[in-house]
């Protein structure tokens, strides 16, 4: 006997249908968001909970904006499929009048709605068209139900989820620190906008946000799972739900490096003032800043209704004095879940949040405010948006289900003892990843293009593209004016996938088109809902008729847009990078770096400096890719990422420097590549969260977490590695590492430094310290 | 085969990257449930909830490139419930009709298969069908890698002895 035949008998049997990957999805469609709510940890719940009512909703269309000319019945200002193609791939290089910035309140939007029960006419309005799609037309139902659904529940999921709990840590610049020694700081993607992190430091202490939140606990799950997701050990977990708190953990750095006394901010009594249904709320604390003596946490707050079947989603902002006792200065709460932040260089906090109303059938009347109109304020005050402030699209309401808004608030932070809101704005509309400039938030949306169907023999066949939908909004002094919209063919990547330089606005997208084929077909039921969200078996499988889809690509490409202002396109350059994804930017004054994979890792270096006419200057092809990229010197970019082998499968991790010096002749002056061999296998968490990484060129450090297996699975050593870079080369200073027990997978999560020491944190709240020269560990404490 | 973009839009929720990710480990989870349990059916419940669960849980899956592993230590679980009812249900033992077993020529081969216990069976089957290392085994059994090793040549030994 050999494994061969082995295999043949034991590969005999042929998988049932049902098993196949299509009706597996099916189930899953039909099943995971029950499932998901009865099981999954309440953060899980709430992707599940919008995913659900996408379901529902059938067409959970967003408003559409005045000039939003993506209409999902096809209708779109792009008629066929073949225009788009036409106008997406050839450069656009019809030059316009050089821009000037200008925030202007003529927008995209209404200037605002009347009252309260105009906005309701609207949804009411909306929502009927909705019920007469659905009626008029069960193929087109069949569609949104079906797949186009599906992009609109990654929509929802990469609302929640896209600001995942772990970024990391900066400090802020401002407070006088007597005993504040030199320090590192989150890196900004604009100077002077500050963004968030999960480790923070002032040169004085470390604080680390603990993101807490409500866990489940059951005989699904694995207790190292668990572990894994709260990688907190000290708790024990019980079967039911556990709640743990988000806190703030402070550990004083003394001026040798050593540590001083520790502390914690706790959020129970912030909590408090949140919700009323506390006990069966999840909190969680997601992101903090240091700024102007306060410790400044947000976090986001969900409850889900059973009686109501509704959602109750509040982002907050508590800002708690960084003085000895940590007095809470102020609790600033907006309806709806986290989606970004960032402190503009004038002293104000713009906190995005996306709100969904309940389903209009559940909204009841005009009256029942709490169930369609986001809600704002301090606490204290915490109350509906003035209608003035809702912005509503001026025309082409299409069919929605529940109404989406951007909530955009803005708080003063310039008094280091309270905390004042200045305005908050909904915008109708789901927003995705976001910029920010000195002055202007892009926020963005993608949509895909549908041609209409086609009919064929086996069901129907149809065109889709993608396409992102960008919004400036004018912000200055706690002022939040929506100034522009304009499209882009494509998908974003991410914030650094933008840039506003000179009175232009940049943006790097990949585009694809593809085809989707819908084909009939029949499956067989085997659980039967119950009322209460669970299931049962049934005695007898139940025959349904269902179709399911497939898709195939049909051309992909990566490109550059250049808009003015207003967002009208100036210039582009398209058609590179072909089957690629765009995988990290780099905007660096008039030259794009962009970096895109799919086996091989090119380096695009494209010339902006006519904004009208973009061009190419050099491609610098590699194995793997770099998932960030920041300047590091004048003449230097540092890159990061996955390596990878011929074939494109991820290997391990890799930095590279390259010498642009000479944009059209790129060369790679430096190389680190950390492979896995076998079954093996190392991990950077930096390869998809930019915030682990250290990079300070003043230092000469470079730094990143990995995770690393040798064999066992269960056994994994997690480091902070340390380099230094120099004359073409990269040089290993050191690690810090853990060796993790069975069952625990305590990974780290930041570096940074202050003064002649650095210091690495894990996500279970461990600070070890290392000497900044030889990263040898002086100390390690639990915080 | 690089998981990791499919896993990220599974983890937001797709469930159309995630079939995906099941397309490339849906036989290898089918056959090797089918050989440790008692009849098609019961393999595809252990398989179809174990799918659901994975599913449901992705989110905590850190390192993409463990998919496969990951997915089948939660099948592994299944797999293993399904073999305790079979322990407390005796009723269920006697009714012949639920059990079915391969119908292959070798008879040999197939009894000697059928008689190894329920590890063996899920060492053998992800060793022999899904070409997994004894690394992952040994994650998915929390075994040592070694102690896999030396289990599975055993097995082998064992069978062949059987058919020789």
């Amino acid at each position: 006997m050999n494994d061969k035949e082995v295999r043949e008998m034991l590969e005999n049997e042929k998988v049932p249908e049902k098993l196949e990957p299509e009706n597996i999805k099916k189930m899953l469609d039909e099943k995971a968001p029950a499932v998901k709510r009865k099981k999954i940890t309440a953060v899980s719940r709430f992707a599940a909970i919008a995913a659900a009512c996408a379901v529902v909703s059938g067409t959970a269309v967003h408003f559409a904006g005045k000039g939003n000319n993506i209409n999902k019945s096809g209708k779109s200002e792009i008629t066929s499929m073949n225009e788009l193609i036409t106008n997406v791939t050839e450069n656009i290089t019809s030059p316009t009048t050089p821009p000037a910035p200008s925030v202007s309140s003529e927008g995209p939007y209404m200037s605002g709605a009347e009252n309260y029960g105009e906005i309701y006419a609207l949804i009411q309005k909306a929502n009927e068209n909705y019920q007469n799609e659905s009626r008029r037309n069960s193929y087109r139902y069949m569609t949104k139900g079906g797949a186009l659904m599906k992009e609109e529940e990654f929509e929802d999921g990469a609302d929640y989820s896209a600001a995942p709990a772990q970024e990391d840590g900066q400090l802020s610049g401002t407070g006088n620190n007597e005993n504040s020694q030199e320090h590192s700081d989150t890196f900004n993607q604009e100077e002077g906008v500050l963004e968030a992190d999960i480790v923070k430091t002032d040169g004085k202490n470390i604080y680390k946000l603990n993101p807490g939140g409500t866990y489940y606990h059951n005989d699904y799950m694995y207790d190292d799972a668990l572990m894994t997701e709260t990688a907190i050990d000290d708790i024990t977990l019980v079967k039911g739900y556990n709640r743990i708190m988000p806190s703030v953990s402070i550990v004083g750095i003394n001026s040798d490096g050593s540590f001083g006394e520790v502390s914690k901010i706790d959020l129970t009594d912030v909590i408090s003032k949140i919700g009323d249904k506390i006990e069966n709320a999840d909190v969680t604390a997601r992101q903090m800043y240091l700024y102007n003596d306060m410790v400044i946490v947000i976090g986001s707050y969900y409850n889900w209704d059973t009686d109501c079947q509704c959602s109750d989603e509040k982002t907050f902002v508590a800002a708690f004095s960084t003085a000895e006792g940590h007095k809470l200065i102020g609790t600033y709460i907006q309806g709806g879940s986290f989606n970004d932040v960032r402190i503009a260089p004038d002293g104000y906090l713009y906190l995005l949040s996306g709100y969904n109303s309940d389903r209009f059938s559940v909204i009841g009347d005009a009256d029942n405010l709490s169930r369609f109109i986001p809600r704002a304020g301090l606490a204290e005050s915490y109350d509906f948006i003035a209608p003035a402030d809702i912005l509503m699209p001026e025309d082409d309401i299409e069919s929605l289900e529940y109404a989406r808004y951007t909530v955009i608030g803005s708080l003063d932070l310039n008094s280091s003892d309270s905390i004042t809101p200045v305005t908050s704005k909904a915008l109708a509309g789901y927003s995705g990843q976001m910029y920010c400039s000195a002055n202007n938030i892009y926020t963005t949306v993608y949509n895909f293009y549908e041609d209409l169907p086609e009919e064929v023999e086996y069901g129907f066949k149809t065109q889709k593209a993608t396409e992102s939908e960008i919004t400036r909004i004018a912000i200055g002094g706690g002022q939040i004016v929506p100034a522009a919209t304009g499209k882009v063919p494509g998908v974003i990547n991410d914030q650094f996938s933008m840039s506003e330089y000179n009175g232009y606005f940049r943006v790097a997208t990949t585009c694809y088109e593809y085809e989707m084929t819908y084909r009939k077909g029949e499956y067989y039921e085997y659980y039967r809902y119950l009322e209460d969200g669970d299931y049962e078996k049934l005695e007898e499988p139940v025959k349904k008729e269902y179709g399911y889809y497939s898709s195939h690509e049909l051309s992909q490409d990566n490109r550059v847009y250049v808009f003015d202002m207003d967002l009208e396109t100036v210039g582009s350059i398209g058609g590179f990078g072909e089957d690629e994804f765009v995988r990290s930017v780099n905007f660096s004054g008039d030259m794009a770096y962009v970096v895109t994979y799919e086996q091989t890792d090119p380096l695009f270096a494209i010339d902006l400096s006519d904004p009208t006419a973009p061009k190419i200057l050099d491609e610098y092809k590699m194995l793997g890719y770099s998932s960030y990229m920041q300047r590091w010197s004048d003449d230097l970019l540092l890159g990061f990422g996955p390596d990878a082998d011929l074939k494109g499968r991820i290997t391990g991790i890799k930095m590279v420097m390259f010498d642009n010096s000479d944009p059209s002749d790129l060369k790679e002056v430096g190389k680190v590549a950390l492979n896995t061999k076998d079954y093996d296998y190392i991990y950077s968490s930096a390869t998809n969260d930019r915030k682990a990484l250290l990079i300070e060129p003043e230092k000469n450090i470079i730094a990143f977490p990995t995770t690393e297996s040798r064999g066992y699975v269960d056994h994994n050593i997690a480091s902070y590695k340390f380099y230094s870079y120099a004359d073409g080369k990269f040089t290993h200073k050191g690690d810090i590492t853990l060796r993790n027990g069975e069952g625990k997978h305590i990974s780290f999560q930041r570096a940074l430094y202050i003064g002649d020491h650095v210091y690495a944190v894990t996500d279970d709240g461990t600070v070890y310290a290392a000497d900044i020269d030889t990263i040898e560990v002086t100390g390690k404490i639990k915080i | 085969m690089d998981f990791s973009e499919d896993v990220r839009l599974a983890q937001k929720g797709s469930t159309e990257a995630f079939a995906r990710l099941y397309a490339e480990v849906y036989k290898d989870m089918y056959h090797i449930a089918r050989y440790s349990l008692r009849s098609t059916e019961d393999a595809s419940d252990a398989v179809s909830d174990a799918v659901l669960d994975a599913f449901c849980s992705i989110k905590k899956l850190r390192d993409p490139n463990t998919f496969r592993g990951w997915i089948m230590k939660i099948l592994s679980v299944k797999i293993k419930q399904k073999q305790k009812e079979y322990f407390a249900d005796t009723e269920e033992l006697s009714d012949d009709s639920k059990i079915s077993s391969f119908s292959y020529e070798n008879t040999e081969l197939k009894e000697a298969l059928e008689r190894l216990d329920s590890e063996s069976k899920l060492i053998l089957s992800m060793s022999v069908l899904g070409g997994y290392s004894s690394d992952e085994i040994a994650g998915v059994c929390r075994l040592k890698a070694g102690t896999v090793r030396s289990k599975l040549s055993r097995i082998k030994e064992k069978l062949r002895l059987e058919l020789t």
